[in-house]
């Protein structure tokens, strides 16, 4: 091996293989936390309960479906942090909507927590269609730790008058979240 | 701005950094982040150990809404216990049954149905971890007229660390870099570096829209691992690492 300090960089080479490549150096950028470093970042967020509505008269049909996309401030956070780490647990007072209560999910991408076909319970024909969807997403940006909320949901169809709803129950989500970027 | 590399004694640290004169990014790196490059202080991300293994995701009929493998059978979608006595830090990866490598970046689709309405419906992954065990959840809808068969995914998972405190002294010998808690001998996670062909993504991976009534298009696309529903053409920004 061989240690080299110079230029603004520090860099090992492993000599005992053919070209000697690099094994290590500084100006390769490393991952690092800037938040919840010894201890992570915990507490709680919520979101409500959406619901979309169909009513239906012998004159109308009037829809009103969710298509939302809200971004929740949770914390401050330093500046530069742009990746977010950990782990959170969700819980819901609806066990038929989405997966929670079921444990812990790393909190690196979008969690996506309902995938809701055509309601069957009507009468009218099962999963045919994949017309409502819940996603959410811990970010860090701007020196902001967001929870991002992203729901898509339709009301079921009906031939019979009424009043028809698609329920998402508010989502509680138990976080233990490190946040940090690459230096 | 120019460029210095600086060891201190007192503070136990080593740093590099851009600076027109003081050394403040020596004392305080958080606060001058943008000037330094590299500090033996830092909160650097490292793996402890790596534990691979696979799991089989049973067939599901068609036409079942929200099934997931823990309410079919708690245990399996267990993958180990870790044996770290908290909730660790965990890095993983999907490394055999679907196309190519698949860095587990959030609800991560791993099937869909094959034919007809099907691909409307996928099955998720999702890595997860209490203070005990690492786990796999699995979940999704199936359709009217398709179900899943069962699939089995080889998986790699990493227990990582953080290098904190001030252990370590300081060593700086052909073979390896020791500064405070830094050493360059751990496998940290690192970008720009050979072998880093893992996609770690910073935000939303799993988009979606209303093209129209009772319908959502949806799409999760990660460095060239693409499952999709619809018309959506977003892809997610990521960077490349190795650990």
């Amino acid at each position: 091996m061989t240690l080299i300090i110079d230029n603004g960089s520090l860099s090992i080479y492993d000599d005992t293989s053919s070209g000697a490549p690099k094994v290590y150096g500084t100006d390769w950028r490393l991952f690092h936390y800037t938040d919840g470093i010894s201890t992570p970042m915990t507490g709680t967020v919520s979101t409500p309960t959406r619901t979309a509505t169909r009513t239906i008269t012998s004159s109308s049909n009037v829809h009103d479906y969710v298509d939302i996309d809200v971004n929740t401030p949770i914390r401050s956070i330093h500046a530069m942090a742009d990746v977010v780490r950990g782990q959170f647990f969700v819980s819901t007072s609806g066990t038929a909507y989405g997966v929670s209560n079921i444990g812990w999910f790393d909190a690196s991408g979008s969690y996506v927590h309902y995938l809701g076909p055509n309601n069957a319970a009507l009468g009218g024909p099962g999963n045919v269609s994949l017309k409502s969807i819940a996603s959410y997403t811990f970010y860090a940006s701007g020196g902001t730790l967001y929870l991002n909320e992203r729901v898509r949901l339709d009301a079921p169809r009906s031939f019979s008058n009424g009043v028809y709803r698609t329920i998402l129950n508010g989502v509680t989500f138990q976080y233990s979240l490190r946040a940090g970027t690459f230096t | 701005m120019a460029t210095f590399f600086e060891v201190s004694g007192q503070l136990g640290a080593a740093a590099i950094y851009t600076s027109s004169g003081g050394d403040e990014p020596l004392y305080d790196p958080l606060a001058y982040l943008s000037q330094t490059k590299f500090h033996t202080g830092l909160a650097y991300q490292y793996r402890v150990s790596r534990v691979t293994g696979s799991i089989t995701l049973p067939a599901v009929a068609a036409d079942v809404s929200m099934w997931s493998l823990y309410n079919t059978d708690p245990a399996a979608s267990r993958l180990f216990a870790h044996g770290q006595g908290s909730i660790p830090l965990i890095e993983g990866r999907i490394t055999s049954g679907l196309s190519r490598l698949v860095r587990l970046n959030g609800s991560v689709p791993v099937q869909v149905g094959a034919t007809g309405l099907g691909p409307q419906f996928p099955r998720m992954v999702h890595l997860g971890a209490d203070a005990t065990h690492v786990y796999l959840n699995a979940y999704g809808s199936t359709c009217e007229t398709v179900g899943w068969p069962a699939i089995t995914l080889g998986w790699s998972v990493d227990i990582m660390a953080v290098s904190t405190g001030a252990n370590g002294g300081f060593d700086a010998v052909p073979s390896y870099f020791q500064c405070g808690p830094f050493d360059s001998r751990r496998r940290y996670m690192m970008a720009d570096a050979p072998g880093a062909d893992e996609p770690m993504t910073r935000g939303v991976t799993f988009y979606m829209s209303r093209p129209g009534p009772d319908l959502t298009d949806w799409r999760y696309s990660v460095a060239g691992y693409v499952v999709n529903n619809g018309s959506i053409t977003t892809n997610t920004p990521y960077t490349l690492v190795t650990t």
